[in-house]
Order: C-alpha cells, then structure tokens, then sequence
C-alpha cells in the first residue's frame, strides 16, 4: 500500500461566512483559526482575511499549538457580518509509510515516556483528555479491540477508522458543534467532527498522541454534474502519532488516509482550540449564519 | 498576661465538655489550654453569663451590617445556606501562628515559582519532576497565557489555603485556593464584628491587626499598573456567584468599584469599563472570576461572564490582571504528591506543611492503591476546574465508583480522611465542642509574600464529630494570634498631609449600575403604589377605613393594576374571580407579574446588582420586604381574612419611606442617585395617570366619594384639606393632582424633577435637545399651558374628553422615556451573545 506521490496541486481556497442580525449590532468581536498552515506538506502562497463592515483593529498572533490567529472588532453599527478568506495554496503530500511497517503501538507509548525533551512535550500534550474529547471503558474497549499486542500504529489506527466509518452513519442533523463523544457513540451518527473526535478519543483513551485537524476538503460532483459554487466545506480529521515518520493524517469520515485533496488550516486538541470562527456580538438580537467554500483547483 | 492556669481550675463553671482528647480550648488532660486563660478568666471574655447578650449584639451588628451569607461546600456546589457568624474566636498559640506563618509564606513563594515555570521554560516538566499529564492535561493550565510574563514575575498577587490540625497536633494543608481568594472579606468583617463585641479585649489581649495585610495588598495591586491613580476593578461574575458577598465587602473596604464582564470590552487590546461617560480604561481587574470563563473569544466560547478579548489585552500588557489568568494550575488537588520535591527543586528547602496524603490516579502505583483503598479514601477529581468529572462523580452512585475508576484515569484523586478537631462555639446559652478547619491568607509584598495575622474559621456541626471527607462547614469564626507586645496601628486611610486631588464625584458610574438604579427607583416606587392601592380598597371593602367610597369607585381605582396583572378578563366559559380573590392574587401570587412578589422581587434583585453602591442600613431596609411580603403570601389561602393583610402592607409602606428617606438623605446627588430618583419620577408619574384616567375621565357622577379615593390614593388628602374647606371637588383637585409643581405627588412635579435631572446628567450639545430631554421639556410645556377649567369640563355623557385626550398622550410618552433613556446612556450595557459556531459539515466523497 506504500505509495511514493510526487504530485503538486494547486489550490484557490474560498471561505465567505455572512452573519445576519435581526438588529443592529453595534460592535462585533472575531476570534479566528482561518489562515492555511504551512506545514511539510503543504505550501501557503498566498493568505488574507477581509471582513465587511471593515476591522476597527486587527491582530494576528500564533497560539500555543503554532496556528496563526486573527482577532477583529468590528466596531461600527452593522446588521451584517462578512468575513471572508482567500489562499492559494500548494500540496505535496509527503511519502505515506507502509502502515505494516509502522512500530508497535506500545513501543510509542514506551519511548514517549522515556523522554521529555519539548519535542517531546509538544506531541505528549495531545495524549489526554480535552475540553471536548472524553473517554471511558467503553470507547476504551472499542479502540483495545483494534490493538491486540503487536500490532503496527497505523494498522490499528486504520482500522479503528475503517470501523468507524462503516458502523457510523453521516448525519448532518444528528449532531451539533457541540455533542459530546458519548452520545455520538450512542447515536451512531455524526458529521466529520464527531468522527473525529471519537477516533481521537480512541487513540487517546489508549495513551496515543492523536490531533485534531482543521481544514478543508475538495469535492468532486457527481458524475455528469457541474460542480456547484459554495458546495464545498469545512472538514475535519485526525492526525496520529507515528514515531519516527512522524504524524500522518486520517479521515475517518472519508476512511482514508489524506492525500493531496485536503488543505489544513490549523490544529490542536480538539474543535475547541482551532475553531474557524469564535464571534460575539454586542446587541444584535437573533442572527442567522450562512457558510460558502470553495476549494476550486488549478491547472498546473 | 498569665502563663499557667490555676492548678484547681474547674471547667465545669463554663459546662464544657470536648468530644475527645483533641479540642483546642483543652489539652489532653481536660485543662484549659495556657493562651485561652486570659480569654477564659476575663469578664468579658469567654464568660457563660454574657452568652444571650453576645449573641444578641452579634445579631444586631449583622442586621446593621446587612450580611447574610451563601457559601460554597466541599464540592463547590453553590448552596442557600446561610453560613452564620460565631462570636467566639478561635486563639492560635504563639507557636501554631508561627509555624503556620511560615508554612503558608513558603507555600505562596512555591507555588508562584511553580507557575513562573509552567507559563515559562516548563524545566520542571522537561527534567521530568512533574509528570506532563498533571500539566499538559490539566484544564488549569491556560495555554493562551504560556509565555506572558507579569510584573516582578507574580502570578499569585492573594492566596489561600485551608489548613486543619491532625491527630498528632501537626498541621496539615487541605486545599490550596489561587483563583478567587476574596473570602479574605469575611475575615475582615468577622474581625469587624469581634471589634464590636469586645471593644477592649481585642486591644489588651494585643489581637495582631488585619489592617496592615490589606493596605500591603492594596498597594501592590496598585503598583501593578505603574499608574498614579490606577483604575482598579474587582472583576466579578455577579450575584449569582455564592462567593459574591465576600467580593462586594472587601471592594467596598478597598475602595474598587465592582464590574461583571457585560461591564467592560477590549479595545484595541486595552480593558475599558462601559460607564455613563462612555469607556473608561480599566487598569487593574482584580479577578474573582475563574480562568476559564474569562474570555468567550480565546477561553470557553460559552461563557456568559468573560470579557471578549482579555487574553488578547492581557498578551497586549494592556490590563493587569490579578491574580494571573493561568494561577488556576496550582489549585490542582494531584500536585499534593509532588510538594515535597518541588519545594526541594524550586526553593532549596524543606516543606514545612505537608499535604494530606493524596493518592493521584494518573500513576499506576498510587491508582493500585486507590483502587484496593477505595473505601477509606476520599474520592475526588484531580484538577481543579474539571467540570466533567466532577459532574460525573456527583451523578455516580456510590456503590458503582470504584468499578467506574478507570472511566475518569488520571483525572482522579484518593485522599486521606483526617478527624477534625474541634473548638468552641456558641450554641444557645452552652458553649459546644464544633469540628473546624482554618483558611489563611497570604498576599504578595514588596519583600515576597505577606500572611494575614489571622484568617477564617470554618466550623461544622457542633457536638458531632467530622472528617476532612464528610466535613461542611455550617459557621464561620475570627481567628486570633496574640502579640507579645501592644502593636503599632495601621489604619488604610492615607497621610492626611498627603497631595489628593480634590474631587466631587465618586467612583465610577458603570453604565449597568445607572441601569439598575433607575430600575430599582421604578420598583420601589411601583411597590408602594400597589401597596398604598391595596390598603386603601381593602380598608374600604372591609367598612374599616375612613373612606367611604361606593364599590364601583373602588373597582374602578384598582382597574388599571387588575388590568396589568391580566386578571380582568375571564377566563374561557368562567364567571371572572371575586373581587376580593383578585386582591388576594395581587397580594400574593407570585406568577403575576405585577403583583406584589413580583414588584419586591424586582426591588430585591436590582438592589443586588448594585450592592456595592447602597449603604448596608439601606439595603437591610430593603431585604426586610422580603420579610412582609411572606406574611402577605398567607393570604392565598381562601380562610385568611384579607384584613390580616393591613399591618404587612403598612409596614411595607413604612419601609419604603425608610429607603425613600434614606436616598433623599444619605445619597450624593450624583448621577447614580438622579438615576434612582428618574426612575421613581417615571414610575409615579405613570400610575397617577392611570389613577386620574379611572376615576376622572368617564364618570360624571362625583357622589361615589370617587373624590376622596383619588385624593388619598395619591397621599394627597391633607394637602387638599389645608387648602379648601370644601368638599372635593374636580377643578381643584385636578390642579393638585396634574398641574401643582409644588405637590411631589403632582404629575407636574414628576416633569419637572425629571426635567431638572436630565439638565444636570449631560452637557447640552450646541443645536439639538437630546430626545429624552425633547420628550420630557414637551410633556412639561404642555401641563404648565393647560388650563384646568377646560380640563374638568365635562359633556353630556359626563366624560372629559380633553383631560382623556392629554392623559392619553402623556401615558404613551411616558412609556416611551425608558427606553429612550436606555438608548442615550444605557447602550454600553447591551446583551453580549455568542455567535453561532458555523457547523463543519462535508459531505462523504
């Protein structure tokens, strides 16, 4: 299954997100996880950020887990928010190891609590329980049954996967940003977030450093379709510790390993650390919310 | 002061008997300990005689000091009971004090460099002497504040910790608290109290002095900021918090002006508080609100308490906060453990304090242990802020905790459960034995740390022995340490020959505070006018009054608040109620909203929110409507004869005129108190609308002594008297009633009060009247144009059209000023909401 790509793909990421409110708002506050991340895989040419009505003050800075952040205040009377990103962005994904040749599971355990470098530290902090991943026997049980002794990292990570995206069913209904692990494993349902969230929680429930990655996805139409505008969305996956090649990403909600169709945007524990947008509004009333992507590739 | 107690003492003079061989007041062989002797032979100390008169002192010093207490168990479940005050200190022998000085200065000093090295280079994590998981998996552990270092590197600027004596005599530490530590305003105010009930001993026995902890305190929180005249905010998270009390007491000593988040906002990476003169820059929040729920843009995106952009201001040196947004970390019940080394690691000394034992679940050894320990120990989550597990321990049943040990791994503790000793404190005439523990305080100082000469005793139940598992504190008490000499007196005030800028105003004025007032003015006033309503038809009804109007006139006064409580209409196929039982829901049932429960509740709630700004007799005024209002809810049995609500809603009134007469005399007029007033102008001006509309605009008749209802429903009856020697008629009783600015019941004089306050509130811009001072001047033009000849005439069907007509108008302008005064100084106080987090959604490929 080990596959050397050497595949380049372009990228023009488009992310328009419009607040309506039913009345004025006379000052709203973003908190923002929405600059693509370079990482060895992926290249950002390009980023930036607009929102309407323009940003009174704007400030970037880097949180703890290295992801770019954006804080705006829009501090004029506005019955509508519009923030919206525009990359360009390069993948190349990096060589996917033979997951049968990936090390045993407990001998990263083992070597992860020898040391305690800060590199070390960096991944050992993605171990335990989260604001939003929690775990018990039960989920304990569900991640042991994919990791008898002896078996390579990324097989059973794999494999935990392939369960998960067979025995849960893709419900955009289901859940909300904010369902805890138990009922989704209680509803067998979710959207890619839960999916997750709950392979994380497995991994973690058995001491693995597993992150959490947000980004997006491009999708394809179905076949004879023109691709829609604004069709794409928001994604998320997992990325999982493998010793010495590093982290490799899944997609428990797609059940593959991420090649050169996914674009990160940024990573952390859980949802919690890395959410796109974190807003407040001062008045305002109710508003509603619409989200826009588009992920359009280019001819090389 | 005597060393030995005499060899023969008999303590059964003071008919005390301790449970067991450890109390504080006996030592092992029943003899009173040396450092109570002169407390136990004084007089005035300990004496059995002084009993009732100590407790009644105490009583009323609490009345007179408006206290009443909420307090948060050993599972920081918020909880109505009331925590009362014991008027019997506990004494700390010399050596307890000093060993425990030292223990608690060390503690701070430790614990501070613990957290400059988990926000810093982690050294402490990388050379392996704290295990990741107890930091890097701990929910008090702020990440978005590794890295920001504070002034002098003090993280902890207050600390607490809860100490309690073991078998052996030796101390032991609970429990650390380095988040909210404002329970030091308990302290202060029990040793306020203890002043009160012994005058003189406090001074001859040398108690050592608080006043010096808190002015270290207050002035190393206002060197933080560097500035001269620091804006210094106890940033809170309001009433509802149970700690709340502590919080307003010790704001008021200091002198800093209390702020929930909805108070203030980042801007460009400062902390402004929303005042009626717009955004003052805060420069100091002294935090009393834990780190989590901070900041719904960076910390958790649900809290409804947080400031949006803190840890932003916070990175942006642009707000000092105190203490640090991440000390939480140290609160962490699994560090018990690691004392010991840390102390060896980060001081180079020995621990002088040690921890219960505590068994941290996140090491295989100490999870063995819990688990084939599991019944002896004392179950609890191992980081402090972890609301998941502890919810879940609480939802767990017992009997199922140890199978459901591996559930919560390292996010559980194992304690050792101590028996308590026990100290005296007053129960009735008898002094009893109470199990306690004792909360000391510590602040930084210019030279480290500084500890509280004293602190907080926490007691149990009385008569009963606890343990550190099963203890709940029902009583709190003064400590004492005694001085060996007589101790030079500090006092908070500052150098008289000091350079102060000369000022007129006060504090500032938070736009939600205005708010409040004028809701608490519209409150107070709309209660009295129910009550004044209800006394005068019950009275009549009942032929006990002096008024003897005929029913329908009655019916018709109380029309508009029947009407508003929507108990005018019947309901589907029913006969509407009885008068009498629509009386009785107005005085009683608390799902209406405009009736009595209500209206007192609105008084209550308001006067909470700005509790810091009412003085205590004031507020105590106010809280004793609580009081009358549960005599009046007997009347919603049927067999209670509505007459027996007479004196309660008299006393009501009396109250109210206390509150009135206390504002009108004890209030500056600043703004705050022309908000309070505006709101009660408005409120009364509305209901003498509604009362003249009722009784004036459609009857012709005047015989139904409709006259004199209105006249004293409008406390005017006097007034009328001293002027015509009449019989009420319409001409001049409208002229007294609408027209007379010299009448405060007057409509007239409501516009002109307003009026009057409005000018003084805000400078007036250059063209245009601001629209609420157009809306009231208009009002006010108009009254003082009107001619009452043409208003009291009345036409043939014997209604007066004009007076209909004007009434109308002035009622729906009226209603109209509250929330144009909302938008003109009020708009800072809008509702912060979350945004909805956008779902991430993509389809399968």
């Amino acid at each position: 299954m080990s596959q050397k790509r050497t595949r380049v793909r372009r990228f023009d990421v488009h992310h328009k997100t419009t607040y309506n409110y039913t009345q004025s708002v006379s000052l709203s506050q973003h908190f923002m996880h929405l600059t693509p991340r370079s990482t060895p895989g992926q290249l950002v040419e390009t980023s930036s950020i607009t929102t309407w009505p323009e940003a009174a003050t704007w400030r970037e800075a880097k949180d703890f887990f290295g992801n770019k952040t954006t804080l705006a205040s829009l501090d004029e009377e506005h019955l509508q928010t519009v923030i919206e990103m525009r990359s360009r962005v390069t993948v190349q994904p990096i060589a996917v190891p033979d997951p049968e040749n990936t090390p045993i599971w407990t001998d990263i355990i083992q070597q992860l609590s020898e040391m305690s470098s800060e590199d070390c530290l960096r991944i050992r902090q993605y171990c335990y329980r989260s604001p939003k991943i929690r775990f018990n026997r039960e989920v304990l049980a569900l991640a042991q049954s994919f990791f008898p002794p002896e078996t390579p990292i990324l097989v059973g990570a794999m494999k935990l996967m392939d369960h998960i995206h067979k025995s849960f069913t893709y419900d955009g209904e289901a859940t909300e940003v904010d369902t805890p692990i138990e009922d989704v494993l209680r509803l067998r349902r979710g959207v890619c977030q839960d999916f997750a969230h709950l392979q994380i929680a497995g991994l973690r429930s058995l001491g693995l450093p597993a992150r959490y990655v947000s980004g997006y996805l491009m999708t394809h139409p179905a076949e004879g379709e023109m691709k829609l505008q604004g069709a794409d969305a928001s994604h998320a996956w997992v990325s999982v510790w493998v010793g010495e090649y590093g982290w490799v990403d899944l997609d428990p909600t797609n059940n593959l390993i991420v090649d050169d169709e996914h674009i990160t945007l940024a990573w952390g524990r859980d949802y919690a650390d890395v959410s796109p947008i974190n807003g407040v509004t001062f008045g305002g009333g109710d508003h509603s919310v619409r989200v826009e992507v588009d992920v359009v590739p280019l001819e090389r | 002061m005597p060393s030995q107690a005499p060899s023969n003492f008999a303590l059964s003079n003071l008919d005390y008997c301790a449970l067991d061989n450890r109390d504080e007041l006996l030592n092992e062989a029943g003899q009173l300990r040396p450092h109570w002797a002169t407390f136990y032979e004084d007089p005035r100390g300990l004496n059995p005689a002084l009993a009732a008169s100590r407790s009644a002192r105490l009583d009323r010093a609490l009345l007179e000091n408006a206290l009443t207490y909420a307090v948060t168990d050993s599972a920081n479940r918020s909880s109505a009971r009331p925590l009362s005050v014991d008027p019997i200190p506990l004494i700390l022998a010399e050596e307890d004090w000093h060993l425990l000085s030292k223990g608690a200065r060390q503690r701070a000093l430790l614990l501070n460099g613990v957290l400059a090295d988990l926000y810093g280079e982690q050294k402490l994590l990388k050379e392996g002497l704290l295990p990741p998981a107890l930091v890097l998996g701990n929910p008090g552990f702020i990440r978005a504040v590794h890295g920001v270092k504070p002034p002098d590197d003090i993280y902890l600027h207050s600390f607490s910790m809860d100490v309690a004596r073991g078998p052996d005599g030796s101390w032991w530490v609970l429990r650390d608290h380095s988040q909210a530590t404002a329970a030091s305003g308990f302290a202060l105010e029990n040793r306020i109290l203890m002043g009160q009930l012994y005058p003189e001993m406090t001074r001859e026995l040398n108690v050592r002095r608080l006043a010096e902890y808190f002015q270290t305190f207050q002035e190393q929180i206002a060197a933080l900021s560097g500035k001269e005249e620091p804006r210094i905010l106890c940033y809170t998270s309001g009433p509802n918090d149970s700690r709340y009390l502590a919080q307003a007491y010790l704001a008021r000593y200091l002198g800093y002006t209390m702020a929930e988040g909805p108070d203030l906002t980042m801007r460009n990476g400062r902390v402004y508080i929303k005042t009626l003169d717009g955004l003052k820059q805060a420069d100091v929040l002294l935090r009393q609100v834990d780190a989590w729920q901070c900041d719904p843009l960076e910390l958790d995106a649900t809290s409804n308490v947080g400031v949006p952009g803190l840890v932003t201001a916070v990175r942006n040196n642009g707000v000092k906060v105190a203490n640090s947004l991440g000390s939480g970390l140290v609160e962490t019940n699994a560090l018990a453990g690691f004392m010991p080394t840390l102390c060896e690691t980060v001081l180079n000394e020995d621990l002088r304090l040690p921890n219960l034992a505590t068994w941290w679940c996140g090491e295989a050894s100490a999870a063995d242990y819990v688990h084939e320990n599991f019944d002896a120990l004392d179950i609890g989550p191992a980081f402090d802020g972890d609301r998941q597990t502890h919810r879940a321990l609480l939802e767990c049943p017992r009997d199922k905790r140890r199978a459901s040990l591996k559930d919560y791994g390292d996010r559980i503790i194992g304690q050792e459960r101590m028996e308590l000793p026990t100290t005296p404190v007053q129960g009735g005439d008898a002094l009893l034995p109470a199990p306690y523990i004792l909360r000391l305080f510590v602040t930084a100082s210019t030279d480290g740390f500084n500890v509280m000469p004293g602190g907080l005793v926490l007691s149990g139940q009385p008569g009963r022995n606890a343990s550190t598992a099963d203890f709940s504190p029902t009583t709190m008490k003064d400590c004492w340490t005694l001085a060996p000499e007589p101790e030079q007196r500090v006092t908070l005030l500052p150098r008289e020959d000091g350079f102060v800028k000369i000022r007129r105003t006060g504090k500032d004025l938070a736009s939600r505070a205005a708010d409040n007032l004028f809701w608490l003015g519209r409150y107070t006033e709309r209660t009295e006018a129910t009550c004044r309503l209800m006394r005068t038809v019950i009275a009549a009804l009942t032929q006990d009054g002096q008024i003897a109007a005929d029913p329908a006139a009655l019916a018709a006064a109380a029309l508009p608040i029947m009407r508003r409580a929507g108990l005018t209409e019947a309901k589907k196929g029913k006969q509407p109620e009885a008068f009498p039982d629509r009386l009785r829901r107005i005085a009683a049932d608390p799902e209406i909203g405009y009736a009595l429960p209500n209206c007192v509740n609105g008084v209550l709630g308001t006067a909470g929110r700005i509790r810091d700004r009412l003085r205590p007799p004031t507020f105590r005024t106010l809280q004793r409507l609580q009081d009358e209002q549960t005599r009046l809810n007997a009347l919603s049995q049927k067999q209670v004869d509505l007459m027996t609500a007479l004196p309660a809603l008299d006393d009501m009134m009396i109250l109210l005129n206390a509150f009135a007469g206390q504002a009108q005399e004890n209030m500056t007029r600043n703004s705050g108190w022309l908000f309070l007033d505006m709101g009660r102008r408005l409120e009364r001006g509305l209901h003498m609308i509604e009362i003249i509309a009722q009784l004036l605009v459609t009857s012709g008749k005047m015989r139904d002594g409709r006259l004199v209802l209105l006249l004293d429903l409008a406390d005017s009856f006097m007034t009328y008297r001293s002027r015509y020697l009449t019989n009420p008629m319409v001409a001049p009783v409208l002229d007294l009633l609408l027209l007379d600015e010299t009448n405060p019941q007057s409509i007239a004089f409501q516009l002109a009060q307003i009026h009057s306050h409005l000018k003084k509130l805000k400078k007036e811009p250059a063209v245009m009247l601001p629209p609420e001072r157009h809306l009231i001047y208009g009002l006010l033009s108009r009254l003082r144009l009107a001619k009452v000849t043409e208003l009291s005439q009345a036409d043939k069907t014997g209604s007066r059209p004009q007076l209909a007509d004007l009434l109308n108008n002035f009622q729906g302008a009226l209603l109209e000023f509250g929330p144009t005064i909302a938008r003109s100084y009020f708009s800072h106080a809008e509702i912060v909401r979350n945004c909805t987090k956008p779902g991430i959604q993509v389809a399968e490929t």
